[in-house]
Formats: structure tokens, sequence, C-alpha cells
């Protein structure tokens, strides 16, 4: 981001961007997102900082850089740690709406930036800016999961993330010639592991009925089927039938689990 | 053990040793005690507390500020981990193998659901109550079924005691979950320890040693720590004055110089993995090169190990699966990974392909079973004709007695 | 036999081009239902289909079946609202007919319509066809259909 140098130039607020839209106007020559309302923006800052956990998450920030030589992903991406906290420490609404759209997926949420010596934690900053992301259907996070999605299906209608049957040679060609071997040989394989609950091919192990039926109930109760309605109209679809279904079979209405937050 | 080694970036020409910046474990204790904290509020009626007893045969081990960490040795209920059941199946049975050799009764639940944490720091598509909701759901069934919990994966581990610390902290999410355990009729119930079966296995390493019946010594072996074992809520990892001087996290690397192998180092042992949840699934091109860059690369040039040794499902996944690609751009590649349990399995006599299921494996174990003394081609027959007999419809599964 | 970028669009049949399924009118007052080429190209190796139970009813736009393959996952939807009057058990037993036989072994469902609802006008032929899921391909970026051994569509 190119500052504008404040000797000369417009001062915010004033010149012909400003003219059209003074809310618009970013300190930034070369700021993205200016189309976007910066209510809007503020918004979604004021959801970040409004999360419970905000306040364990930024104790100031000296630029050290200690997270950004720890990170992984700063070293391939465009992304850094210590923008984040940056950003979000001197309330600067327009950097964090374009973190938000742009880089907040980049993060690989390994914790090795909390070697920070103020004990700041921008990995969880970003958890917590991805939540807000995905809970308002910005089609940043949309595209962004678009490929993951299946995942999502997978663990809340199962119970586990990822399934035998998972590892086939369109999904990992990158993998090496095992996944084709273990494709080839899925099910007697699974038969030759001996734990009796790993005797399954769609789902990691033999998850009880009894189990998926209190999953279910906890994504009605926290809200979570919702957050995926927000995601993916397709996943949402097969997800509340296959979990209205088993409700049903229990003798469940649905419908009459009210979300626990407020 | 050796002094740490000369680092290969020296400031100002003057090589920096690891060794000036030390970190000094005893006498500055974090102000806060989680377990103080989980029992206070136990007292105040917000929550129960399932406690490790004499039933778990448990023994104390130091963590980070010097404090003790019960660990329980049997009655453990097995809260299994998704990518080692899903793909690395050997990881698993290697964990039951071994507590099954020291005749320990423990409990392998259906009643157990995932820790969902791979997709939550994937994809965020969920809340803290709900990932609260789902740890406690599952240490309530633990706490019925009467086991202790012991976590498999790395990644549920520093999850769960991420949950903790949020429990700890937040009334108002103490409130939430509770009306969730209320609407499914379970208690609300924490254990008094976040225990990973890596610490199982680490307070086990001299009984392992010792009913060893491999020679080990002509083995190198790198350990690559999991990001969420130490880097996640430090304090309660295992770390030991006799092992890198109480400056790393003990865990894995204890276990190698207790079997007698080479522990080789390498510089970028605090690196993370590069397993990035979501991008090991679908941004692979970051997770193989941050892998055979900064990692095995490294490793080979540095230590050049007969295997690298780790004990959570994304790092063997990442760490292993990145080399097949990278092999085909002429990377330094080519080093055998698995897991401390499978590792430790073999030490102890287990099969290669009936236990540690080594055929899951991306990279080439053959030479790393030669050079250990294993007829990998003996036990790849054994394997194969016991499959047959499955095939044929003889027997439906592989049972512990054919192990 | 329709074509367009190597993909088969048998004549005799009808298409949603949004939902990317065909229906084939039984003539007997239900119609089967299956995914079309572009939709088995699209989802790559299928391994699950996990058709609604006999006896159900359907909205317009919710699901009939549930698919996944390597890297997908998600709902064939029905065009029009029906009772589902039949399923494909052998398409649920092994998937991969879905990509070898879509419009024959691979239908999914056979729906009869509710009272009310009339399918031909929901649904495209000839022409309207090929020009439909061209554009279609076009906006999901899919150059061509891609065809398993043993890939049959007569």
């Amino acid at each position: 981001m190119t500052a504008l140098n404040v000797t000369d130039g417009p001062e915010p607020g004033e010149g012909p961007r400003a003219e059209r839209a003074p809310e618009l106007c970013s300190i930034y020559a070369d700021a993205k997102y200016q189309e976007v309302p910066r209510a809007e923006k503020q918004r979604l800052f004021d959801e970040v900082k409004g999360d419970m956990r905000w306040s364990e998450t930024l104790y100031g920030c000296y630029e050290c850089g200690i997270c950004v030589a720890a990170c992984p992903s700063a070293r391939f991406y465009d992304f850094s740690p210590r923008v984040f906290a940056q950003v979000m420490a001197r309330e600067d609404v327009d950097g964090f709406y374009e973190l938000l759209n742009d880089s907040v997926w980049d993060c690989s949420q390994c914790f090795s930036c909390t070697r920070c010596p103020r004990q700041n934690n921008p990995g969880g900053i970003i958890t917590i800016m991805r939540e807000v992301a995905v809970n308002n259907g910005l089609t940043s996070a949309k595209d962004a999961l678009k490929a993951y999605s299946r995942i999502i299906y997978k663990v809340m209608s199962t119970g586990t993330q990822v399934a035998p049957d998972m590892l086939q040679p369109d999904f990992f060609p990158d993998w090496g010639p095992d996944v084709v071997a273990v494709a080839d040989n899925l099910d007697v394989w699974r038969r030759m592991v001996p734990p009796e609950t790993l005797h399954t091919t769609e789902l990691a192990w033999d998850v009880s009925e009894k189990t998926r039926l209190e999953l279910y109930m906890i994504w009605k109760l926290t809200g979570n089927l919702e957050i995926i309605e927000q995601l993916d109209e397709g996943i949402f679809m097969i997800l509340e039938e296959v979990m209205e279904e088993l409700l049903e079979e229990h003798g469940y209405d649905i419908d009459d689990f009210e979300s626990v937050i407020d | 053990m050796d002094p740490l080694p000369v680092l290969n970036n020296p400031v100002n020409g003057v090589p920096v040793k690891a060794k000036d910046r030390v970190f000094d474990r005893k006498g500055k204790l974090p102000k806060t005690y989680y377990r103080e904290q989980l029992f206070e509020l136990e007292a105040k009626g917000e929550i129960q507390i399932h406690r490790i007893t004499d039933a778990q045969d448990p023994v104390q081990v130091e963590t980070k500020f010097g404090r003790m960490k019960t660990i329980p040795r049997a009655r453990t209920w097995h809260h299994k981990s998704c990518g080692q059941c899903g793909h690395i199946p050997g990881y698993s049975t290697s964990i039951f193998w071994l507590q099954r050799q020291f005749g320990y009764d423990y409990h392998d639940p259906r009643d157990q659901s995932s820790c969902t944490a791979w997709n939550y720091y994937a994809s965020s598509t969920s809340n803290p109550a709900a990932q609260a909701a789902v740890a406690l759901r599952n240490f309530a069934q633990a706490y019925e079924d009467d086991y202790f919990p012991l976590i498999h994966c790395g990644t549920s581990y520093g999850h769960y005691k991420e949950v903790r610390e949020e429990l700890i902290h937040h009334p108002e999410l103490r409130d939430q979950v509770r009306r969730v355990m209320d609407r499914l009729k379970m208690p609300m119930i924490f254990p008094e320890e976040v225990v990973h079966y890596s610490e199982w296995v680490h307070v086990m390493r001299k009984e392992i040693a010792a009913r060893m019946v491999l020679d080990l010594s002509e083995i190198t072996i790198t350990v690559h720590p999991a990001c969420h074992y130490h880097k996640l809520v430090v304090e309660d990892a295992i770390y030991d004055p006799e092992m890198y001087e109480g400056q790393r996290t003990a865990i894995v690397s204890a276990l190698v110089d207790a079997l007698g192998a080479n522990l080789a180092d390498y510089s970028t042992w605090h690196d993370c993995c590069g397993f990035g949840f979501r991008h090991i699934l679908v941004s692979r091109d970051f997770s193989r090169s941050f892998a055979t860059l900064r990692k095995i690369e490294r490793m080979k040039e540095e230590a050049n190990p007969d295997v690298v040794l780790t004990h959570d499902t994304g790092c063997v996944t990442t760490l292993d699966k990145s080399q097949f690609a990278t092999q085909a751009h002429g990377c330094n590649v080519g080093i055998p990974v698995m897991a401390d349990s499978q590792f430790a399995a073999l030490a102890m006599g287990a099969h290669p392909y009936k236990v540690c299921q080594l055929h899951w494996h991306g990279v080439d174990m053959k030479p790393l079973m030669e050079k250990m003394g294993i007829d990998h081609e003996k036990a790849w027959a054994e394997f194969e004709e016991d499959a047959k007999r499955v095939e044929s419809g003889e027997i439906d599964f592989l049972s512990w007695e054919d192990c | 036999m329709g074509e367009v970028n190597n993909c088969r669009l048998p004549d005799d049949l009808h298409y949603h081009v949004e939902y990317n399924v065909w229906l084939r009118d039984n003539g007997d007052g239900t119609w089967d239902l299956g995914m079309t080429d572009i939709a088995q190209s699209l989802a790559g190796a299928i391994i699950h289909c996990r058709p609604k139970k006999v006896g159900k009813t359907v909205r317009a736009g919710r699901s009939i079946a549930t698919v996944e393959s390597g890297k997908w996952v998600g709902p064939v939807k029905a065009p029009f609202a029906a009772e589902i009057v039949a399923r494909n058990d052998a398409a649920e037993a092994d998937a991969s007919i879905l990509n070898r036989s879509p419009y024959n072994d691979g239908w999914i469902v056979r729906m009869k319509p509710l009272e009310g609802e009339d399918p031909s006008a929901l649904l495209v032929q000839g022409e309207a066809v090929l020009e439909g899921f061209k554009e279609y391909m076009a906006e999901k970026g899919l150059e061509e259909c891609v065809h398993c051994d043993g890939f049959e569509c007569d």
C-alpha cells in the first residue's frame, strides 16, 4: 500500500475521489475496495473486535517481525502476520477489509507467530476474521473454500473429516503411486487393519449413530448449520437432509433446536 | 547430550550459538496455572473435572516451566485421529499395539467424533461454542465409559488446550456450552490434563527400549515437533533438562535417545511442516514447497537421516506426501517419514505391514527397513498371504491374533 | 446424437441445463433422471451415489440424490416437484456407472410429477440444449468432456 505524501495531494476527505463520496476515501492512493462503503468495512471490523476472544489476541505490536520470521505462509504468499497485528492495532479499516478478502486465507494456522515477545496471537486474529468473513457470506470466503467444502460435508455428516476412499488418484495425483495402490486395493487393505473400528472405507472410523445424532444436535444448537447455509447452498441442502432424516428417525424435529448463541 | 550446533547465520561475522540465548525454565512460572483454574471452576460448580486415578497407573513428568504433568498409562479412552485412521492406519494401529504389548486395558470407542479442528483451522466454518461442545461431548462420553482420554492427534491436542483456555476465561462460553450439554443430557466435564499419546510413549520410553529386538545404533533420526503440540498453549508440553538442555521440547527426541539411535539436529527444527489444514487439501503447492525446501532438503543436507520421526497426523502426511512431486523437480528428497509410535513398535518387533501398515506411506521404506534389520520381503509375503485369505472370504478381517 | 465439445447429449432426452441433468419421458406419467455427460466430467471419478428413498416427495430445486467424487460432493436437483417411485440401487452399489453410462445404466431415480407440475415447460430439447450447455461449460471452465474406459451413451 502506498501512502499519499501528506505534504502534497489531497487530504483525506478532499480531492476528486472524495468529491464523489467523502466517506470512501482511504489514506492510501492505491487502496482496493474503494467502492465498498466505509460503514460496511467498519461494521465487519467491529464484529471482529466484538468477538469474545479479541482481548486475548492483541496486546500491542512493536513490529519486531519475529512472527514473520516464524511464519511458513509468509515465505510463499504475500502474507504477513505482523501486518495483521499492525492494521488491527491502528484500526485501519480499509487495510482490514483488504486483508479480510485477500490474504486471510493464506494463514497456515500453525501458531508459530505466538513466538511473539508481546504474546500477541496473529493466528488468533485471523481465526476470528475468517469466522466473520464466513458468517457474512463474503464472496472471497466462498471462493477460497469452494474446492474445500466437501470436507465440511464429510465432517458434519459423518463425524470424521477424511475417509479412506478419498485417497483417489484424480484428487491427489501429486502424492504418488501409493495413492493408486491404496485406491486399487482399498476394500482388502482396510480389512487388513487390525483395530475393529477401522474396518471402514467411507469414514475414518466406525462412528456410532448415537454420536452422529449428538453431533447433529450440536450443529443446530450452536448455529453451525446456518453458517453452512451462508457458505454453500448445495452442501447445506444435502447436509440438512441427512441431519433431518436421522433426527426424525429418533423422534426429533430439526426445527426444535434453537441456537444457544444470542 | 552434545551442545547445540552453531547456526548457519552469523551476525556481524560471528556465528550465533543457540546457547547464548538461554531460556531459563525455573524461577519464572506463569502467573496462572490451568489446573488451578480448572479446580477453582469445579469448586464453584461451573464444570466437573475428570480426574486421573490410580486405575490409570499414572506417572508424573516435567513440563516447560518445571511444573509436573500427570500422564495416565492404563485405562485410557483412545480419542482417534481422522487423518491417521483414514490415511495412515498404521499410525493408529501402532498406538493400540504398543498398549497391548504392555497389557494395558484401553477403550477404542465408536462413540467418538472427530475433534473437527482440522476443518476449523482450514475453514473457520464453526464457532467457539460448537468447537467446545464437540470437545465436551467426547470428554463426557469418556467419563461415562470410565476411561481417561488419550488424544491421538497433535491438532486435536492443541485445539483441546485452546478450548480449555477459552472455557476457563469466558463464562459466557461456559453458559452456551452448558445449555448444549443439558440438551444432550450429558455432564459438563473436562479432563484434568489434556494428554497426547506421544506423552504416553515418552513416559514409556525406557520400558519400550527394554523390549527392543533391533539394534538401532546405526540409524540416524531427525525429529520434527508438531506446532500444535508445543506452540499452542506452551506450558504443558514436556521439557527435560537432559534433552536440548531444556531449551526445546523433549517429546519424540527423548524416545530416540532411549532407543539408542542417533538424534541429528538441523537448522529448521522449529519450523512448521507446512500442513496448513486447508492448504494440504486444496493448495498443495504451498505445503509441498514448504515441506521440501524448509524441512526435508535441510534435513538431507545437514543431517542425512535414515528416517524422520514426528508425532502428529498432519506432519506425517505433509512431510511424507510432499516428496513425490518435488522429486520430479529434482529436489534433494527421499527420507522416509513415520510416527514415533510406528518406529517404537518396529523397534519392539512389530510387523511392518500388518501392524505399522507402511504400505500406506509415500517414501520408500525398504532401505530403512534393511538398515534396521527387518526382512521386508518376508514381511510383505506374510501380509499378502493374509490378504488372500481376506479376499477369498476365509476371514473377514485381519485380527490382532494374526499380527 | 447431439454433441458439443466432445460432450454427448442424446437427442431423444429432455434436459435442465442449470441443474445439469437429463430426463426421459417414460410415457406412463413417470420420468427418469440422471447426470449428463458434462456433469460426470465435472465431477470426476464418482465414488458414491445415494438416491432418495422410494416414496419420498421432493420440491422443485431440491435434491433427489447426493453424489460424491474424489473432489466434490453435492446434490442432484429435481427440476420439478415429484414423488420418487423408483431408485437405481445399482448406482448406489457401484457409483462408477454414473461415469461409464450416464444416460442408460447410470439413471438415478424415477419420478412422478406432482399435480400441477408441467415438466416439458421447464426442460429443453434440441438446439437449445447444445447452446445452453456450451454456455454452461464456458461458465464452469470445462473445455471438453472426459470419458473413462468403457464409456457408452447409445
